[in-house]
């Protein structure tokens, strides 16, 4: 850690100035298996980090100058030890962010069970509702399997063998069905997590 | 209006804006784009996916996308990928957006106009034209990629097929 403070990205420094360091620390150590909770899967390398989570530190200290109530609940969740509480409480920062930079004004809409975002436009109010897609629970499952297997015993000396998961995000196409495959099953699974009825057989 | 976040974990990678066209060729043989198929698909429409030796597995989609749903309300979807953000617009929706909405979207940086499927102008039915126009042009690749040189399979499980003799083109 102390490497990594010296190291530390300017963006990092402003995420910990929402989030204290010392809430962040135990999320360290916490694994489903094979994935870092999402914070540090997010942020990962303190020294440079992505895109994604440049992006996500911008809209997050977005949402603690414009709606700082917010922020609390967020960050809550946030450091929940619950892996996707935690992602989508992040998915939810990213799309306030987007908004806000689109100057569309986005009001967060906290009742638990209702929609994430309300946008008064030209008299019309769009309702904006925030799904953030993750890996279903079966596949994390067979990667930690994997992660977790034993090494393979090499058959004699010289020799290497190493082993690759195969994991579609979206769920293992099912050779009985027909329609099925890594693109057929991502298609079906992308979100739609909606209080809309179902359209998929 | 949905917004779909496929900026954590795996989805990152896997899943960018190209997945919102009809088919596209991601550095390697050509495929169908999830986002597009997942809201303007039909029952039956040809899923294509690649597999190794320049082979493709063609598949008819197991159900209606979203949109063909007649029962939902959605105006539109907007899915923030690792590359960017698109809007894709329910060809007939119950409410429609309005078009301040979508020139803020042009205000976005990584907003990838050229990759969405919006009502740009005062015409109301561009988007259903232009995804009709997309649906004719997936079926007519699906076809091509279904004659010699390609080599296909109809499902996931069954071996490669060689197409038959019958399906070549006319020998002048």
């Amino acid at each position: 850690m102390t490497d990594q403070a010296v190291n530390r990205d300017p963006v990092i420094t402003a995420l910990l100035a929402i989030i204290p360091e010392s809430a962040i620390s135990p999320l360290w150590t916490m694994s489903d298996g094979f994935n870092r909770h999402p914070l540090c899967e997010l942020i990962g390398n303190m020294a440079n980090p992505s895109p994604i989570a440049r992006a996500t530190i911008h809209a997050m200290r977005l949402v603690n100058q414009n709606e700082p109530e917010w922020m609390k609940a967020l960050r809550n969740r946030i450091l929940s030890n619950e892996f996707t509480t935690a992602a989508a409480a992040l998915g939810e920062i990213r799309a306030y962010g987007t908004l806000v930079m689109a100057k569309l004004n986005p009001k967060p809409i906290s009742q638990k069970g209702n929609p994430d975002f309300k946008i008064e436009l030209d008299q019309q109010t769009i309702i904006v509702e925030v799904h953030t897609r993750q890996m279903d629970d079966a596949e994390r499952a067979k990667l930690a399997a994997w992660a977790n297997a034993a090494e393979a015993v090499a058959p004699c000396p010289g020799v290497s063998v190493y082993s690759s998961p195969s994991i579609p995000p979206f769920g293992e196409p099912d050779p009985a069905k027909p329609s099925d495959t890594v693109i057929g099953s991502r298609l079906k699974n992308i979100s739609f997590k909606t209080k809309e009825p179902m359209c998929f057989g | 209006m949905l917004w779909l976040d496929l900026c954590s974990g795996p989805n990152s990678m896997l899943v960018d804006t190209s997945h919102a066209l009809p088919f596209a060729s991601r550095a390697g043989p050509i495929v169908s784009g999830a986002l597009w198929a997942a809201v303007y698909g039909t029952c039956g429409l040809p899923i294509i996916e690649a597999r190794a030796h320049g082979r493709h597995v063609i598949v008819p989609m197991g159900h209606n996308g979203k949109f063909r749903d007649s029962r939902t309300k959605l105006s539109g979807v907007i899915a923030a990928c690792s590359d960017g953000v698109v809007l894709l617009e329910h060809p007939n929706p119950t409410v429609s957006l309005p078009q301040r909405f979508r020139n803020a979207l042009l205000m976005l940086m990584d907003f990838k106009a050229e990759r969405s499927v919006c009502a740009w102008g005062d015409d109301a039915e561009i988007v259903s034209r232009t995804v009709s126009i997309q649906e004719m042009s997936l079926h007519a690749i699906v076809q091509n990629l279904k004659r010699p040189p390609f080599l296909y399979q109809d499902s996931y499980a069954s071996p490669t097929r060689i197409p038959d003799l019958e399906d070549q083109p006319p020998c002048c």
